[in-house]
């Protein structure tokens, strides 16, 4: 997997995962890495990014005896991933086309 | 697992309280989740203290300078260029980058680095040089005040115009060395995005293998 997923792409992928169910940072992690190649590390400054733009809330749940604090999409972050899920259609047909060599019709 | 963040805490001092209790929370529920109790451990998961501190710190303070830029002041946009360029510094030598591409940044940097500090040296130096002469004019006309009054007035008359262009002049300098900031932390910047955005596509490629 040479491809690298960009930073917008990955803003998707996370609210698309949230739209969902809402996840921890752990789980949010495991399950994004079962789909695309992305470090361990990675995902804190992605969930920062998105909760600035008030396209995540937080709020914090018990468990055994610790906090787990949980991420929820909110109604700009469902407007944002329709908006990046139009986006990555076009881009895709777009890409798959000159990737196939197919003529553009 | 607790020395590995206390370690990592040492290192996020240029964050503010909230932000790095933040950092720190996400990552301590994080491992405990992963249920990775030995500093090694840790390491393997997250890198070292170090590379997660200066992957963090380089994230947030790309994105601030980025903010600056619309509306602040000189000084506070030079400061944050500064910063930048440490901290971008830090993230390059904190990652496996091929021998070539690392000859090529410190070689640039190296390079940036001798013109700023020819231009200091330079203006520190005119500076110095005319500060000195405009005082060595006054004392001098203060010397021949008994002899001759015109002498005197024109020499004393001169060190102070001399002090007088250099106050005009000194905010000039000050603009420019501003500027070379901005510009070298530009430039850093660009490096920073080219080598680590292709090189983080690597990384992610053999976790990825890995993880099969």
């Amino acid at each position: 997997m040479a491809i690298q997923i960009s930073s917008e792409l990955l803003d998707g992928c996370v609210l698309a995962l949230l739209s969902t169910e809402d996840y921890y940072g752990y789980a949010l992690t495991q399950r994004l890495q079962a789909s695309v190649a992305v470090s361990e590390s990675t995902l804190y400054p992605v969930l920062r990014r998105l909760k600035k733009n008030s396209w995540v809330t937080t709020y914090d749940q018990a468990f055994q005896g610790r906090n787990r604090r949980y991420y929820q999409i909110t109604a700009a972050g469902q407007q944002q991933l329709t908006l990046i899920q139009k986006d990555w259609d076009t881009y895709q047909n777009a890409i798959s086309n000159l990737l196939k060599g197919a003529a553009a019709s | 697992m607790t020395d590995y963040l206390d370690k990592f805490a040492a290192l996020l001092i240029q964050l503010n309280d909230d932000e790095r209790d933040e950092v720190l929370e996400f990552y301590r529920e994080y491992l405990l989740d992963a249920n990775i109790q030995d500093y090694d451990d840790c390491v393997a998961e997250l890198g070292t203290p170090k590379q997660l501190a200066r992957k963090i710190l380089a994230d947030y303070s790309i994105r601030f300078n980025e903010n600056l830029t619309g509306n602040s002041t000189k000084r506070q946009k030079g400061r944050a260029g500064v910063r930048t360029i440490w901290l971008i510094v830090l993230a390059l030598l904190s990652t496996p980058i091929t021998i070539p591409a690392l000859i090529v940044i410190l070689a640039v940097l190296f390079a940036l680095a001798a013109i700023v500090f020819a231009v200091a040296v330079a203006i520190v130096a005119i500076v110095v040089g005319l500060t000195f002469l405009s005082l060595s004019m006054i004392t001098a006309g203060v010397g021949v005040f008994t002899q001759s009054l015109w002498t005197a007035c024109f020499y004393i008359g001169s060190g102070l115009a001399a002090i007088g262009v250099e106050l005009l002049v000194l905010p000039l300098f000050l603009w420019f060395i501003g500027l070379i900031i901005q510009g070298v932390s530009t430039i850093v910047q660009r490096l920073y995005h080219r080598f680590v955005k292709k090189n983080r596509a690597e990384r992610g490629g053999r976790h990825h293998e890995k993880n099969r």
